[in-house]
C-alpha cells in the first residue's frame, strides 16, 4: 500500500510557499525604474549526490550537468527576478557487496525560480540567488562495478519504491558581467533537496531519508530584451 | 490463467551466507509488483502469463549476477487456467481440511 506523508509533505510546501513568497515580492517591488527582461542560456557542471539517512556511506557523484533556458526580469536596482528551465544529469555512489561500486544517474527536468540580489560596480555585478526549484525525473539508469567489470542497466521505476517529482531549495553567488546588450553570468549554485529518492515506506524506513542535493558551477548569457516601460518624460525648465 | 512459480537462485562462490546476494533477488522481486511469499528455501509469486513469472526471473538473476560468477537457479511452475490468487487459495484448500497451518 503507498503511504504518503502529508505532514511532511505539508511543511515542505510551506517552505517551498515561503521561499517562491519572498522571492515573488522582491520581485514584485514597485519599480524605480524602467524594468529590464533578459533571456538566455546557461550550461553548467559539478557535484551531485544523495543524503541517506542513515548514512549508507554514498559518495557523491562528479560527473553532474546542467543546461537550458534562463529568463530574467529586472524591475530594482538591487532586486532581480531569475527563472530557468534545465535538463539536469545527476547521480550519486554507493559502495555494495564486497569492493562493489553502485552508481544510480538521473536526468530530470528542473525549474529553479530564484529571487536575485544584485550589487554594480560600473559593469561587474555580485549576484546572491535564494530560490526553489521543483523537477521530473525522466529517465534514470544505473550500474554496478565489480573487479573491473561494469553491468549498465535502465533503471526501472516502481511506483511504490521511487519518486520521480522532486522540489527543493537552492541558493548561491556569482558575478554579472554587462556588455550591453549581452551579460555574462557565472555562478556557483547549491541545490538542497527537500523529498525523498525512495519512499520511506517501501524502504522500511531503510533508509528513511533519501534527498538530493547538487553543486553546480555554471555560465549563462542573457539577452537584454529591453526596458518593459515607456521612458518617461523628464522635467524641463521653461 | 494464474502462474505460480516457484524458485531459488543463490551464488555459488560466496561461502556459506548468501543472504546478502539473495536479497538482491528478493528486492527485483519485491519492486516487480507481482504476489510474492518468501520462504527459508525458496521464493513464490504468482503472474498472469508465464513470461511475466520468467521477466521476474530475470530480473533476480541480473541483480546477483554482477557479485558472483557462477549461480544456481530452479525453478517450478503450476500453470491454471481460468483461476486467480491461488498462492492464497491453495493454502487455505489445506486449512479447511486440517486447521491452521505455519503457526
Amino acid at each position: 500500500m503507498l503511504i504518503i506523508d502529508f505532514e511532511l509533505m505539508k511543511r515542505q510546501l510551506y517552505t517551498l510557499i515561503l521561499i517562491a513568497g519572498i522571492a515573488a515580492t522582491a520581485a514584485a517591488q514597485k519599480p524605480s525604474k524602467p524594468a529590464k527582461k533578459y533571456v538566455g542560456i546557461n550550461v553548467g557542471y559539478g557535484i551531485a549526490g544523495i543524503m541517506f539517512q542513515p548514512d549508507l556511506k554514498q559518495t557523491s557523484y562528479a560527473g553532474s550537468y546542467s543546461g537550458g533556458l534562463s529568463f530574467k526580469y529586472m524591475a530594482e536596482k538591487y532586486m532581480a527576478f531569475q527563472a530557468e528551465l534545465n535538463y539536469t544529469h545527476r547521480g550519486y555512489k554507493k559502495p555494495e557487496i564486497g569492493d562493489s561500486i553502485y552508481t544510480r544517474t538521473y536526468n530530470s527536468i528542473m525549474l529553479p525560480i530564484m529571487a536575485q540580489g544584485n550589487v554594480s560596480y560600473k559593469r561587474v555585478s555580485v549576484l546572491l540567488n535564494l530560490g526553489a526549484y521543483a523537477s521530473y525525473m525522466i529517465d534514470s539508469k544505473d550500474q554496478i562495478k565489480n573487479k573491473g567489470i561494469t553491468y549498465k542497466n535502465d533503471y526501472d521505476f516502481f511506483l511504490k519504491r521511487d519518486r520521480r517529482y522532486e522540489f527543493g531549495v537552492l541558493g548561491g553567488v556569482g558575478l554579472g558581467f554587462k556588455l550591453d546588450p549581452i551579460t555574462i553570468q557565472v555562478e556557483s549554485r547549491y541545490y538542497y533537496g527537500l523529498t525523498n529518492l525512495y519512499n520511506p515506506d517501501y524502504t522500511n524506513n531503510r533508509p528513511y531519508g533519501s534527498r538530493l542535493y547538487q553543486l553546480q558551477f555554471s555560465a549563462a548569457i542573457l539577452y537584454n530584451l529591453g526596458s518593459s516601460t515607456k521612458n518617461e518624460p523628464k522635467l524641463t525648465k521653461n | 490463467m494464474s502462474v505460480i512459480l516457484q524458485f531459488s537462485i543463490f551464488p555459488t562462490d560466496k561461502g556459506a551466507s548468501v543472504s546478502s546476494y539473495v536479497s538482491k533477488a528478493i528486492e527485483a522481486v519485491k519492486s516487480a509488483g507481482v504476489p510474492y511469499q518468501l520462504t527459508s528455501m525458496s521464493t513464490i509469486i504468482e503472474t498472469e502469463t508465464l513470461e511475466e513469472a520468467l521477466a521476474i526471473v530475470v530480473k533476480a538473476n541480473q541483480a546477483i549476477e554482477p557479485f558472483a560468477d557462477r549461480i544456481y537457479l530452479s525453478i517450478n511452475v503450476d500453470l491454471r487456467k481460468g483461476e486467480s490468487d491461488r498462492m492464497q487459495h491453495k493454502v487455505e484448500a489445506i486449512q479447511q481440511i486440517i486447521g491452521n497451518v505455519n503457526n
